[in-house]
């Protein structure tokens, strides 16, 4: 239980946070600490080396000028004054005779012979003395300690020597250290708290990010992640996300969208299919038996049409239409658009007119516009009466391409127009003639999917125009779209 | 002619394998990828027809190994797939034709027969007849019953194309392919205007009528 815990807290991103947040404090600050732990304690013992050194100076001069005997007194009556009390102080003959000898109060157990001993003399130059007597003021066990001593060979031959102990400076540094260490015990508490507040907090907006997510996982696909006021890193990654989120459901609700009308179109011809069968299945007469299986091809071949149709359609709606993109020769495609309609034409003696300038070029998938083309001649044929005219022409307008198709046929209402080129929508004049009711969708779909545009207008009785406008740059740097 | 079906659905498969012993051939039929190339590897055959999607291993898998192993057989593959870049796929490949499900089964016949037509190098032949309907693709004449009739280009094509494949269905998928290079139906009336007006100068004043349209199939050209 504990373990799993433990586990779960090394894997959390704020713990994480929190730890190093700590680890970087308690280092700098241990960082601090060396530093003026340092500082302190070489200015304390540049100050103490100051006062050993004035001193010296002073008593080698009342030595010099009034005799060692002018000093000692001078060393008894300040002794007494405890201004040198603190302090190591030692004069002796240049014959090892000690003449005065005051040393610190720890220092009390240390025995005169040891220090006869131990204690070397260089002029002018500092040595040191080492105990492992030294008793504290407050009688504690006896430490080691250490004296630092200054010495200096008066003129008469008389030797001085002035030191002090760094027991006293030491005291002083471990007080230091102690408020330090406490200061840092706080400082650590109190930068775990904060830190890891801090961490939770700047992680709210990846918390909210794993909400939604998960969320939109348990099928909610509208869910969005909140946004904060504050302008971040983390307030971009959310909004992308949600921009992510819009593209996603804009694609799923299409394809929803895109396979129930597929399933209600679909039910239509199947319908009529079943139909079919079962007048089949009842009868007794080989010709009805005959005409019923005539009418299950033909059904059955609708609904092929439509289903690839729809696909086709949905394909170029959602993006996912590979278009195979390649220099057309327009004049080119025209001839084999007139060429291919040339007999549907002279069926309804209808005049058929291309114009397009020769040199004439679209960047497009030829298949895709011969598809959209022949679905607008097919159009314009159907509604145009007996005698009349369908006229094909392409021209460049600015950066693109424009391919209009117009006839003088039936046209269509003001009411149809803004819906014929919704899916299986049929105007009234449309419903008696054969067809799926897909051809325009897919025709704008197609267009779209190209970057282009459609426009028509028509009147009633005089005819219809349709422009479609493609865009005229090669588009050579971009790969298909696949997206 | 002997003909190797690869297609793992029991009913297609009797469907194409019946059609076709039915028509004079000989079938084996594999019901997996694996199967079917241990069949493509060690026997002869005239023809193959392969399912793409195939447990196992699929149909593209089976030719590349096939061709790797220098057997040429014609090849015909069945995509319940539409795309263009399927087809182009499976050319590239090296099938040699390509059909989209779902089909007629006309309409595989007269590609099958194609293929090994043009596998077997067999001389097309110049003159067709039926009943007292004459094409010569030579002189480039049409005469019915003693009478000269005049075709345009692609009249001419499309009567040529259907005597060639006399008495057996033809789709507008198929005519638009052949008399237009068209590899996909652009959703025109473009071809039942054509077979109107092929059937108005060959039919109109003439009886029996050669020229049917069989719904939901396509047309037939044949004499009864």
């Amino acid at each position: 239980m504990f373990l799993k815990l433990a586990e779960r807290l090394q894997r959390s991103t704020v713990f994480r946070l929190t730890c190093w947040y700590a680890i970087v404090f308690i280092i700098s600050w241990l960082v601090l600490f060396a530093v003026s732990f340092s500082a302190i304690s070489n200015s304390i013992n540049f100050k103490d080396q100051q006062i050993i050194t004035s001193m010296l100076e002073k008593y080698a001069v009342v030595a010099d000028n009034k005799g060692v005997d002018h000093l000692l007194a001078d060393l008894k009556r300040e002794q007494l004054a405890h201004i040198t009390g603190g302090y190591f102080a030692m004069v002796k003959t240049p014959a090892q005779e000690i003449l005065y000898l005051s040393l610190p109060y720890e220092w009390r157990s240390v025995e005169l012979d040891y220090i006869r001993d131990k204690l070397t003399f260089r002029d002018n130059e500092w040595v040191s003395l080492f105990t492992n007597n030294y008793l504290p003021l407050d009688g504690d066990e006896a430490r080691s300690d250490e004296m630092v001593i200054l010495g200096r060979q008066l003129n008469d031959g008389t030797i001085l020597q002035i030191g002090y102990s760094s027991e006293s400076q030491e005291d002083f540094l471990e007080n230091f250290h102690h408020i330090f260490l406490q200061i840092v015990g706080l400082t650590v508490l109190l930068s775990i708290f904060i830190g890891s507040f801090l961490a939770w907090r700047s992680l709210r907006p990846v918390r909210d990010l794993t909400d939604t997510v998960q969320r939109v996982h348990a099928g909610r696909l509208y869910m969005r992640v909140p946004l904060k006021d504050t302008d971040n890193e983390l307030k971009l990654l959310a909004s992308q996300f949600n921009t992510m989120l819009d593209r996603i459901e804009g694609l799923v609700n299409g394809m929803r969208e895109i396979l129930d009308n597929v399933a209600h179109d679909l039910r239509t011809p199947m319908m009529r299919m079943r139909a079919a069968i079962e007048s089949g299945i009842v009868t007794e007469e080989p010709a009805k038996l005959r005409e019923a299986l005539l009418d299950c091809a033909e059904e059955s071949e609708r609904i092929n049409d439509m289903l690839t149709t729809l696909m086709d359609i949905s394909e170029a709606e959602s993006g996912v239409m590979q278009l195979n993109y390649s220099e057309i020769r327009i004049a080119d495609l025209m001839d084999e658009i007139r060429e291919l309609y040339l007999y549907s034409a002279k069926e309804k003696d209808i005049v058929l007119k291309v114009q397009v300038a020769d040199e004439m070029t679209l960047w497009a998938d030829q298949a895709r516009i011969r598809q959209v083309l022949c679905n607008l001649m097919d159009n314009a044929l159907k509604y145009t009466s007996n005698k009349g005219q369908v006229f094909l022409k392409a021209e460049n307008k600015g950066d693109a391409v424009n391919i209009v198709i117009q006839d003088n046929g039936a046209g269509i209402s003001p009411n149809d127009i803004p819906r014929i080129f919704d899916r299986l929508y049929r105007g009234d004049k449309s419903r008696s003639q054969k067809g799926l009711g897909l051809g325009l969708s897919l025709v704008k779909a197609v267009i779209q999917a190209h970057i282009g545009r459609i426009e028509v207008t028509s009147t009633i009785g005089k005819g219809s125009r349709f422009c479609i406008s493609i865009p005229h740059v090669k588009r050579h740097a971009l790969p298909n779209q696949t997206t | 002619m002997r003909i190797l079906l690869i297609e793992d659905d029991q009913k297609i498969a009797n469907f194409i394998a019946r059609g076709l012993r039915e028509t004079g051939h000989t079938v084996d039929h594999a019901a997996d990828g694996l199967d079917g190339l241990d069949l493509a590897l060690n026997e002869n055959y005239d023809a193959g027809i392969f399912d793409i999607m195939l447990p196992k291993m699929n149909g593209l898998q089976i030719i590349v190994k096939m061709r790797e192993s220098e057997i040429n057989m014609p090849i015909i593959i069945l995509s319940a797939r539409h795309s263009v870049d399927d087809r182009i796929k499976g050319l590239q490949t090296g099938a040699d034709d390509y059909l989209v499900k779902p089909f007629s089964f006309s309409e595989l016949l007269t590609r099958v027969q194609a293929l090994i037509r043009r596998s077997t190098g067999a001389p097309d032949p110049t003159n067709f007849e039926i009943g007292d309907l004459r094409l010569d693709l030579l002189s480039r004449e049409v005469v019915r019953a003693g009478q000269r009739i005049e075709l345009q280009p692609r009249e001419f094509s499309l009567l040529r194309f259907m005597m060639q494949n006399a008495g057996k269905a033809i789709s507008k998928t198929v005519i638009l392919e052949q008399i237009w290079g068209y590899h996909f139906d652009p959703q025109t009336n473009a071809v039942d205007v054509l077979v109107c007006r092929l059937r108005a100068k060959i039919d109109k004043n003439f009886d029996p009528k050669l020229l049917h349209t069989l719904r939901g199939v396509g047309y037939v050209l044949k004499a009864c």
